[in-house]
């Protein structure tokens, strides 16, 4: 599996406080990594680095065997598909314009036949479809944050990187995201997924890597990862093996 | 965007392109009726058919020459709030119709002082206090550019603008009061100051036509990057916008547009504040709706404002820029008031 995303070293600081110290982690093709750790560990750090957000001090970060550093803003938009913790898009857009975003990076008058069929794909894998011509502030949260979702997924990017993607999801729809995010994987995308939930980490995870005071401290595979002392000592809690409620898909897939 | 907010109505306001269209259209032909009935309004009382025709003609350049100093700012408030995402944004912010009408007192005082104002007058015509407004405006524009280069967050653009104002504002004042020594001179200069668009001629209207249609024309071939920008400056830069450039590109169409406005029309204050308020609660957010919209939206409400002016009850006229702020305050209160929820622009 060759690596789409490779984090080598990498150091962010704010002021003289090291935030990403030393990081380092790869994400391959068609493989979903989470990226768990407790709050103020590094996580969104690494996600922001990795879209050129940040500064680092020190290592790099290469996408697609090129250094982040080196890529025009259209170059990473048409590399990586990014979904924020929070969008702070509130305006009164129709649903098809803001998932239209997504196509920014790639615009020229050839390539409208090619725009229209992703956002319509992208509506229609995050079951927006219905919702593509109502305005954004009508919407929930979760609604929301699915339009947010469809954006990414409209770039067509090889890599994605979700910043707690299900946090405003009710169950239902966060296992229909769940599904999807294995769904793109398996087509040839590399996934990062910050997640708080560990038992959604290990049900999609191909790998998970623990991250704490910004730097790996564990990665592995979710069984090995999960149930190992260095993330209960990480998150000061006992993982429990077969406990806490459980929770199937219905539907269609 | 912090405290910041655009009022927009709970309905589903993103516009649909089709509805969007027949809006403009109803839009456009109110415009259309309300200019035709503004010209027609105000004292006709006149036997003498030549003297009739003359003055409809002088009302229809001051008609026009209102409709597209109003467009244009209402356009450039569209604009600034985009590339700034602050609603409370305005025109005003950048410095630049500071400098404007600074350039307009300068050259006003200028010609009259030192040139004797009837030869400079006969030397230059009536476009020599646009020109200087123009000049004011540029200089007002190089400033801020040049003095954000290396940054790119509004709050340096607004704190850049903020103080060239204030700078220009005081110089402004000082001119104004040096102008006081001659009471003719004084009276022009507050005119100037407070707003007017009477006594209008062909050369204005030209001027501030062509100024508006290329500038409303620039600012709708960003619509895209504008739209972009309402996702905040970190979410754009992922999408692949080049958010300095697009808010360098956008400061300079608002500039042009302004400048435009100021030069015609002296000081206007609030329709670069109210009129994208108004008009985003109908037309939505998406600015390949909302630019014509404005400019048509923002030449209806000058049209309309200087209807007031003329047939208000007073002894003189009222000044332009009195009532743009009488009418723009209480519509933007009554704005906040029927909007329960303030929402990101």
């Amino acid at each position: 599996m060759s690596d789409a995303l490779v984090f080598e070293d990498v150091v962010v600081r704010y002021g003289r406080t090291p935030v990403l110290d030393a990081f380092s982690c790869a994400v391959g093709v068609g493989e979903v990594v989470g990226l768990v750790g407790p709050n103020g560990s590094g996580k969104t750090t690494a996600i922001r680095a990795a879209l050129g957000l940040t500064d680092t001090a020190g290592g790099q970060i290469r996408v697609l065997g090129r250094r982040v550093d080196t890529l025009r803003r259209s170059e990473i938009a048409r590399t990586i598909g990014y979904v924020p913790q929070r969008s702070r898009l509130e305006a009164a857009i129709r649903v098809r314009d803001v998932v239209t975003q997504g196509r920014y990076s790639h615009r020229s008058v050839a390539a409208l036949d090619d725009d229209r069929k992703a956002v319509d794909e992208a509506l229609a894998w995050t079951d927006l479809t219905h919702l593509a011509s109502r305005s954004l502030p009508t919407l929930s949260g979760g609604e929301r944050m699915r339009v947010i979702v469809a954006r990414a997924l409209a770039t067509e990017a090889p890599i994605l990187l979700m910043d707690e993607p299900t946090a405003a999801l009710d169950v239902g729809h966060a296992l229909q995201l769940l599904r999807l995010i294995r769904e793109l994987a398996d087509d040839g995308r590399a996934v990062v997924l910050v997640v708080h939930d560990l038992e959604q980490a290990r049900r999609v995870c191909d790998r998970i890597v623990v991250i704490d005071g910004g730097s790996r401290i564990v990665e592995g595979a979710p069984e090995d990862v999960l149930f190992g002392d260095d993330v209960s000592r990480v998150f000061e809690a006992r993982i429990i093996r077969g406990g806490g409620l459980g929770y199937e898909a219905r539907g269609p897939s | 965007m912090g405290s910041a907010g655009v009022m927009m109505s709970e309905m589903d306001t993103g516009s649909d392109p089709d509805r969007a269209r027949l809006k403009l259209a109803a839009l456009a032909c109110a415009a259309f009726g309300l200019v035709l009935l503004s010209i027609r309004l105000g004292n006709n009382d006149w036997a003498d058919v030549d003297i009739r025709r003359a003055v409809v003609t002088l009302r229809a350049y001051r008609v026009g020459v209102a409709f597209f100093a109003g467009a244009s700012l209402a356009v450039a408030g569209v604009v600034i709030q985009a590339v700034f995402r602050n609603a409370l944004a305005s025109p005003s912010v950048l410095g630049v119709t500071a400098g404007a009408s600074l350039g307009g007192t300068v050259t006003l005082v200028v010609t009259e002082v030192v040139f004797s104002g009837a030869a400079a007058a006969a030397a230059f015509g009536e476009m020599l206090v646009p020109a200087g407004c123009m000049a004011g405006a540029a200089m007002a524009l190089s400033l801020v550019l040049v003095l954000t280069r290396r940054r790119t967050s509004s709050t340096s653009f607004l704190l850049v603008g903020f103080l060239l104002s204030a700078v220009f504002l005081s110089m402004g004042a000082f001119v104004m009061s040096l102008s006081q020594s001659t009471w003719e001179l004084g009276r022009v200069v507050v005119s100037f100051t407070l707003g007017t668009v009477s006594g209008s001629g062909p050369r204005q209207l030209v001027t501030i036509a062509t100024w508006c249609i290329v500038g409303t024309v620039a600012a709708l071939g960003w619509h895209r990057s504008l739209d972009m920008m309402l996702t905040g400056d970190e979410e754009a830069l992922t999408l692949g916008v080049d958010v300095r450039r697009v808010r360098r590109w956008g400061i300079v169409w608002v500039a042009f547009l302004s400048a435009g406005a100021v030069a015609v029309g002296g000081n206007v204050a609030f329709v670069g504040l109210v009129v994208p308020h108004a008009l985003r609660s109908v037309f939505g957010s998406s600015h390949r709706a909302l630019i014509p919209a404005a400019a048509i939206g923002g030449g209806i409400f000058l049209v309309l404002c200087d209807l007031g002016a003329r047939v208000a009850p007073t002894q003189s006229q009222m000044p332009l820029g009195v009532v743009t702020g009488l009418i723009g305050a209480p519509m933007l209160i009554a704005l906040l008031h029927r909007n329960e929820a303030l929402q990101d622009v």
